[in-house]
């Protein structure tokens, strides 16, 4: 069980600290899901540096916690705010072949992305995947390679190392005892929304 | 039997070859995931589309295949990639990989501007699209794009 300030930091030996206010989107009234992602960078320093607000990029993407390749963890967004990681929902009862003639009725004729999002977005959860307003991201540090392809569509994210399977393990586990988040709603990025399939595919919890 | 002649313009054409690959070799830069760029769009000025030629269509990419994506149905014309770049908006690459939707369904060919540049073009069923001009990649959306090609009604 994590031990969590009030201002909805982790406590612990294990996790450090680089908050970014840049990514933060408002509270977050509860917890349903946490979303498994992959960074598509190098290393951590790199993507902390990508959550800075930047005239090009005043509101930068980003999750809660960030693992590196060496299994560091950084909590980046407070557990009680939303941070904008998971991007437009994909259907769950599509996905699940569970569709009411109602829910089906509702996507009928809508495209992927903004408009299907927008139908999933009304419906509650577990209705839905978990959203940016009711789930936890973690970022693995993780390159799409090769590098010099330039078809970014032909690049594959590499594999999770070692010790960032084990933080990730250690991660998911706390926070699903701490938030009281069903195992079964842990979700790769690409199960939720429209992500290249290998990101986070081989992370396991 | 063989000539050394013969293996003197098999050589030579080969160097040629490998010229041509070189040229068209990408080397990420600070527009590319480690840069300084990565969350900015690289610069880039429209240019009407002369040309298109269509090399591969309705394909599934090797990172989608393990989803059940039927990409065949996703065909592209000559026509909706020259409406595409006319469209689409650029993005940084940080906001195409991260951001906007992706999809295992491509198509992909090379291009000729009006402005006299060439290149390689590529694009998703859900949008997303690519071109590869004197090295550099540029990161496109085109939600205003209104060809049917795209539409995938529940997304799977």
């Amino acid at each position: 069980m994590l031990i969590i300030d009030s201002t909805g930091v982790v406590i612990d030996p294990r996790v450090r600290h680089a908050i970014s206010p840049a990514l933060e989107r408002g509270d977050m009234k509860i917890v349903h899901g946490i979303i498994v992602h992959q960074t598509g960078s190098s290393s951590a320093a790199v993507t902390l540096n990508g959550y800075k607000s930047t005239k090009d990029n005043p509101k930068p993407s980003g999750a809660h916690f960030l693992i590196d390749k060496d299994g560091t963890i950084y909590q980046t967004v407070s557990i009680y705010k939303k941070a904008p990681h998971v991007g437009f929902l994909k259907s769950r009862c599509v996905a699940q072949h569970t569709c009411s003639p109602t829910e089906l009725k509702a996507l009928k004729g809508k495209k992927p992305g903004q408009q299907i999002g927008e139908v999933e977005l009304k419906k509650k959860w577990p209705s839905k995947y978990p959203s940016n307003a009711d789930s936890i991201g973690i970022e693995i540090v993780g390159e799409a390679l090769p590098k010099n392809e330039p078809n970014r569509d032909r690049r594959t994210y590499e594999s999770v190392t070692k010790e960032q399977q084990a933080s990730l393990q250690w991660l998911v586990q706390e926070l699903s005892l701490t938030l009281n988040v069903r195992m079964a709603e842990v979700f790769r990025h690409p199960i939720v929304s429209w992500k290249n399939e290998t990101e986070a595919s081989t992370a396991t919890w | 039997m063989v000539n050394t002649q013969n293996i003197f313009w098999v050589v030579c054409l080969l160097g040629v070859f490998q010229g041509v690959a070189t040229a068209e070799e990408y080397i990420p830069d600070r527009y590319d995931s480690d840069g300084d760029r990565y969350w900015s769009p690289r610069p880039y000025k429209k240019s009407p589309v002369k040309q298109v030629t269509i090399i591969e269509n309705g394909m599934k990419s090797e990172a989608g295949k393990g989803t059940p994506d039927d990409c065949t149905k996703f065909k592209v014309s000559e026509k909706d990639i020259k409406e595409y770049f006319a469209r689409a908006k650029i993005v940084s690459s940080g906001a195409y990989m991260h951001e906007i939707n992706w999809s295992a369904c491509y198509a992909n060919g090379t291009i000729e501007f009006a402005n006299g540049k060439s290149g390689k073009w590529g694009v998703q069923k859900y949008r997303a699209g690519y071109l590869f001009l004197d090295g550099k990649i540029y990161h496109f959306d085109c939600q205003r794009c209104r060809s049917k090609v795209y539409d995938d009604v529940l997304g799977h």
